[in-house]
């Protein structure tokens, strides 16, 4: 992901992924570095990533997108390349307020890359195209999970 | 910045690995012709427009660079539907990546935009797309450019309510260039050659800013040189040659 998070996230990404590789588990220090950088996202973001909701889409010629199933059962459409999200809390707590870096879900897209939980789905490239639109019957995705 | 924009301003050297760019100014002020410069100056170019452009604004009245015309696909969504399935969709209709993404006239996309999310939707449409044909020129051995670079213009009159976006569009737009009228010159100090003086400020996080002046002749020629700060300028001798009309929406 090309995006970038202030440099301590990122850090602190790349440590959890260290940790995760070599242990298969993230040590508690790190579970509270990352409640203390991202706030209350990070648990609603591990609750995701424990219960395998991310996965990346990719098309035949490369196009990829994320989706994540919401803890209310809603699909939200992420981009790859940079942080949109398309769930209330991205446009409330992000782009309006700016008390958030990222919203629970681009943060559960980045915590199940670290921690290789993420799930991978091919669709057409026209399909892609929809996800990206984030088009209204995306609910209707249903191949997705 | 965006190395092609730079290129466009007639810099030298290599600069900071590009970033999207968000060109701004009022009315008039030489916008379309950047973006058109930069789009003849590098390889393959795909311009975005709401609308076709009345003339060229990178080639003198009456003279063009065919050989240039043919790197650049001009498209034309009307509105922020088609703009957006077009991005979409790019992956699927284009036979090759293009090296430099440009779109002309993103006010009037984000004058359709509900909300701050839909106009961070549009941006980061706009970013990913770029993103992606970056991938598709890696993928490519035999091309030759690194990646696609973004540059979008947008009109601002420090009126309407497309501004209130404008935080928005700067998280996904990291470097700025913003078109002012050079009141110095225009309140007749310098000999500016021209009926109209616009100064152009590169800003952009990690780097030092840049500054060039821009002059329309009364044809609507563009020409650039380089603000030089610290030290006497000397336009004349660092006057950028290469022309272009400023032709602006």
């Amino acid at each position: 992901m090309e995006a970038t998070l202030p440099a301590v996230a990122e850090e602190l990404l790349k440590e959890i992924k260290k940790a995760f590789q070599e242990t298969s588990h993230v040590p508690d220090d790190l579970l509270l570095a990352l409640k203390f950088v991202f706030g209350s996202s990070a648990v609603a973001a591990l609750d995701l990533v424990d219960q395998h909701s991310v996965t990346r889409i990719v098309s035949p010629r490369g196009r990829a997108v994320y989706q994540v199933l919401g803890s209310s059962g809603k699909l939200y459409t992420c981009y790859t390349s940079c942080h949109f999200c398309t769930c209330p809390a991205f446009a409330f707590s992000v782009l309006r307020k700016h008390d958030s870096l990222v919203c629970k879900h681009i943060l559960a897209m980045y915590l199940s890359q670290a921690t290789g939980a993420c799930q991978e789905l091919s669709v057409s490239d026209q399909q892609l195209a929809s996800i990206l639109l984030a088009e209204e019957k995306e609910e209707g995705l249903g191949t997705v999970r | 910045m965006s190395a092609a924009l730079q290129g466009a301003l007639g810099a030298a050297g290599p600069g900071p690995a590009p970033t999207p760019t968000l060109v701004l100014g009022p009315a008039r002020s030489g916008r379309s012709a950047l973006l058109f410069r930069a789009a003849l100056g590098g390889p393959r170019a795909l311009f975005l427009a709401p609308r076709a452009l009345q003339r060229l604004p990178g080639a003198r009245r009456g003279e063009s660079d065919p050989r240039g015309l043919q790197r650049i696909q001009f498209l034309y969504p009307p509105s922020l539907r088609e703009l957006l399935r077009l991005l979409a969709s790019l992956h699927q209709s284009l036979p090759g990546p293009p090296a430099l993404l440009l779109l002309d006239g993103l006010e009037q996309y984000l004058a359709g935009c509900p909300g701050p999310q839909a106009a961070a939707r549009l941006a980061a449409l706009l970013v990913d797309t770029a993103s992606y044909f970056t991938g598709r020129l890696g993928a490519d051995p035999q091309g030759s450019a690194p990646c696609c670079q973004l540059i979008a213009s947008m009109r601002v009159s420090g009126e309407t309510e497309v501004e209130d976006h404008l935080c928005i569009l700067q998280r996904y737009f990291p470097a700025q260039c913003w078109l002012c009228l050079d009141s110095a010159a225009a309140l007749g100090q310098e000999d500016c050659g021209g009926d109209r003086m616009f100064r152009a400020r590169l800003s952009q996080p990690g780097a030092a800013d840049q500054e060039w002046r821009l002059g329309f002749g009364l044809d609507g020629e563009m020409s650039v040189s380089p603000v030089l700060w610290g030290r006497a300028e000397d336009p004349g001798a660092a006057s950028d040659t290469d022309r272009a009309a400023g032709a602006e929406k």
